[in-house]
């Protein structure tokens, strides 16, 4: 039989158990909003019962219920999910920022529009129209230099801007791996108090959260392998290296690589593997994308500037003076340095417009300066400007090689040879092609065909007649007979091509972008939703929760009373027979 | 499935903020009139507009080139003209002049007349458009003809550049006509007449000859003038389609159908409406609500 108090301890106990169920049920309502949180579980066993010592057992029970107890308080979590949380998370940063990053460089380039480099582009080839059918205009050359330096302007800034992206970028690494560090050292202080709760058998339920959080901040930044082991600590791993190990961290800085960017590592130099994150984000938009960017923004600058140069240099200015480059730039950073000639945009005179130093009116140089706009090459060094031998000039007029256009050709030096009226080219390759040359007409045009080469030469006469034969002397005579051409771009294409190429890559870089960060908002977002659902705090639930254990509560204390009243019986109204 | 108030509430959020934003690039479009407004709305029509927008320039630019050749064509053929009436004039003195009944004094004034004509036609050779001569070739800075003493004019002064105008894709037409081509035979010709007159003689039939193949020479150069103001405008209209054509290519690439993009609007709307209306209705309850 055991004591009468002991009805005492039982209901003290379920008081005790109510109370902490609703503890537990009032965390999880508080908490019900705090990032990170999981709801807590409180897990009720009965007190351990114990049997009567007695020598033997004849109508007694055999142990004795002693009541309730909280075995421990654990959150409701699944660790699976958080893996997978962890992966999907560095993903979604590496997009995200791709993303806003390729959407500041789309920026720079507003296209289709008036504004963009586009349009300043057309103007430029516009004014050299304009200069050609006017040569002698001298608005019509301010007009021209005006907008070479509105384009040289343009394509310095739009350079400019992609610098400030990618320094923008440099500084955003410095603040990533700051960041990155601060959340590694607070993980592993994180570490060092779980494991001190775990070793004495408790649960660490808040503090777990909390690092769940900052893994996930963290595993949004550097693709990191997360391990939980027994002891209740988690090993990270970053690109096979330990970032974090129990309560130690490894340190990350940046550091400039040979070309001057700033570069992640670890604190012993050697490199930081980064396969996701918003810091490989960061990396390879700006070696990758942006850098390439810059590169064929050079490569623009570069065309037209040299294409624009080698055809200045055929022709004479107003003042009768040889065509003096229009564009000036450093080979190292051409977008960024391109300049009109100081000395042209002083005195527009100085534009070549013709192609005889006493010829004001001859506009056919500023001519082969707008054919530009649609060739794919150029002749880069026809050695004198006529296709004539020198006596010809006075007496029978010239003849004047006005375009070309050599597709696959570009890049090399041709030689013309012949005999009769029939012409032939000859490539440093040795690939050749003969073709005939017809009669001319004074004014008229005529064009020679290499189909076979990819070249096109149109020569003119300006004045008498010249027969086939005659123009083949002129073609092969000494001083004339070597053609050299050269292409505006590495792949053969119009300027205008060109541009809106790069628009073109830039626009589906940036579109992708935003697709795959939206998609992968998604997955982030479904599995955002996977993890409330097992560890979200549900208030209804609670409230119920809250409803039965006060009842719970309120039963014990009865329970209580009742014992009470027992005792009372016992204690007061007993033995007093006969009084 | 256990749901959560939270889940409630991000989902909401979410859903919110994506119609949010489908009304915000709903009525980016409309306000824009725009379908393309950045790179990525749709990288493949940007870099066709690109292309687009800068063959529209170029072809814009041929009008005005065209323009330009036009103008030039036109002061040609008014000098060209008024030089004609000159040889005409001159047709009619050299045959006045040619039955030798004239008397000294008219025989004068006759010579007073012709070199009267010669420095007139000097000032149409001289003709301008803008600071250039457009009959000396490509010494437009130099008067085609000078008169040199009354009467007389100097040698020409120009060369036989070859100016064109750039009026299409690889279409050039040739503005230009050199002064001798276009005067010298008419020089000749009243020169010859003023010295035939002075010397007294009866005009030689050589000089009437030679007024004709000046007469025809003009004509020639009338001719050539006319035909080339054809061409021009020919190509200004070819062009002007091609200009109107191509901008309706561009429309379709660039411009946003007004219609449905107000339709998507007013529909997005309606679904940012809808969420907010379910948003304030489910929000509001929970078991607290009820519990007392």
């Amino acid at each position: 039989m055991g004591s009468p108090f002991f009805g005492l301890d039982i209901g003290a106990s379920a008081l005790r158990t109510a109370q902490q169920l609703l503890d537990t049920a009032a965390h999880n309502v508080a908490n019900a909003n705090t990032p990170g949180y999981s709801r807590q579980a409180v897990t009720v066993v009965e007190s351990p019962p114990y049997s009567l010592p007695a020598f033997n057992r004849t109508g007694m029970p055999g142990q004795i219920g002693s009541g309730v107890t909280v075995a421990a308080i654990t959150r409701v979590r699944d660790s699976f999910l958080d893996l997978q949380v962890q992966v999907q998370a560095g993903l979604k940063g590496d997009w995200d920022t791709r993303q806003q990053q390729l959407a500041k460089i789309e920026a720079i380039f507003p296209e289709p529009s008036d504004a963009g480099l586009g349009g300043t582009i057309s103007k430029y080839w516009n004014a050299w129209q304009d200069l050609a059918a006017d040569p002698t205009s001298a608005a019509a050359r301010a007009a021209l230099t005006e907008q070479a330096a509105s384009l040289a302007g343009e394509i310095n800034r739009d350079s400019g801007q992609l610098g400030m992206v990618s320094a923008g970028i440099d500084s955003l690494v410095d603040d990533q791996v700051a960041t990155a560090n601060s959340l590694a050292t607070q993980i592993a202080s994180l570490n060092g108090q779980i494991m001190m709760v775990t070793g004495t058998g408790g649960h660490a339920n808040d503090l777990m959260d909390q690092r769940e959080q900052l893994l996930e901040k963290l595993t949004a930044i550097v693709p990191a392998t997360v391990t939980a082991r027994q002891d209740g600590s988690v090993t990270v791993l970053v690109g096979g290296t330990d970032l974090i190990s129990n309560i130690s961290t490894r340190q990350l800085i940046t550091q400039k690589d040979a070309s001057g960017r700033i570069v992640p590592a670890w604190a012993d130099g050697s490199a930081v593997a980064l396969q996701s994150g918003q810091l490989k984000a960061l990396l390879s938009v700006r070696d990758g994308d942006l850098a390439s960017y810059q590169s064929q923004l050079d490569s623009l600058a570069q065309g037209i500037a040299d294409a624009t140069n080698a055809i200045q240099a055929r022709g004479f200015g107003a003042t009768g003076a040889a065509g003096q480059p229009l564009f000036t730039y450093r080979p190292d950073s051409v977008a960024a340095t391109l300049a009109v000639n100081q000395a042209v945009a002083a005195d527009p005179r100085l534009v070549a417009t013709s192609a005889s130093s006493d010829t004001p009116g001859d506009g056919s140089v500023a001519g082969l300066m707008a054919d530009l706009r649609n060739a794919w090459s150029y002749a880069a060094g026809v050695p004198g400007t006529d296709v004539v031998s020198g006596s010809d000039l006075t007496t029978n007029g010239t003849a004047r090689l006005m375009t070309i256009t050599a597709g696959k050709a570009a890049g090399q030096t041709w030689t013309f040879s012949g005999s009769g009226s029939s012409l032939t080219l000859t490539g440093a390759d040795g690939s050749t092609q003969t073709i005939t040359v017809a009669d001319m007409a004074a004014g008229a045009t005529q064009t020679l065909n290499f189909d076979q080469l990819g070249i096109e030469l149109t020569i003119s006469s300006t004045a008498n007649t010249k027969a086939g034969a005659d123009l083949v002397a002129d073609l092969t005579g000494a001083g004339h007979n070597t053609l050299v051409t050269a292409s505006l771009f590495a792949v053969p294409q119009t300027t205008s091509d060109f541009y809106a190429g790069l628009v073109g890559k830039i626009g589906t870089a940036s579109s992708q972008a935003q697709e795959i960060a939206q998609n992968q908002q998604l997955v982030v977002d479904q599995l955002n939703q996977r993890v409330e659902q097992t560890s979200g705090v549900s208030l209804d639930e609670e409230a119920t929760d809250m409803l039965r254990f006060q009842h719970a509560y309120q039963a014990a204390a009865r329970v209580i009373t009742i014992m009470d009243e027992m005792l009372n019986t016992l204690i007061n109204n007993t033995g007093l027979v006969g009084r | 499935m256990r749901v959560t108030q939270g889940m409630i509430f991000d989902s909401t959020n979410r859903s919110l903020s994506t119609t949010a934003a489908a009304v915000q690039s709903a009525s980016e479009k409309v306000s824009s009139t725009k379908q393309l407004n950045r790179p990525s709305d749709n990288p493949a029509d940007v870099r066709a507009a690109v292309q687009l927008r800068d063959a529209l320039s170029e072809l814009n630019q041929f009008q005005r080139n065209i323009d330009a050749a036009t103008t030039k064509a036109d002061a040609m053929d008014g000098a060209l003209a008024s030089a004609g009436d000159l040889i005409q004039r001159a047709n009619e003195l050299a045959i006045a002049g040619g039955d030798g009944s004239l008397n000294e004094t008219d025989r004068q004034a006759m010579v007073q007349e012709v070199s009267q004509l010669i420095e007139a036609m000097a000032q149409d050779a001289g003709t301008k458009v803008g600071d250039a001569y457009v009959f000396s070739g490509f010494q437009v800075n130099k008067a085609p003809y000078v008169v040199t003493a009354p009467g007389t004019v100097g040698t020409y002064q120009g060369d036989h550049g070859v100016a064109v105008a750039r009026i299409g894709p690889g279409a050039t037409v040739q503005t230009s006509i050199s002064g001798d081509a276009a005067f010298q035979a008419a020089f000749d010709a009243l020169s010859q007449l003023k010295a035939d007159l002075d010397s007294g003689d009866v005009v030689q039939p050589g000089t009437i000859t030679k007024i004709q193949a000046a007469l025809d020479s003009n004509l020639t150069a009338r001719a050539q003038v006319g035909a080339r103001a054809n061409r021009l405008e020919q190509a200004k209209t070819s062009q002007g389609s091609l200009v109107t054509s191509n901008q309706g290519l561009l429309s379709q690439l660039e411009d946003a159908d007004i219609a449905s993009a107000i339709t998507e609007l007013t529909k997005r709307q309606t679904t940012y409406q809808a969420t907010l209306a379910v948003t304030a209705k489910v929000m509001q309850t929970s078991l607290i609500d009820y519990l007392r």
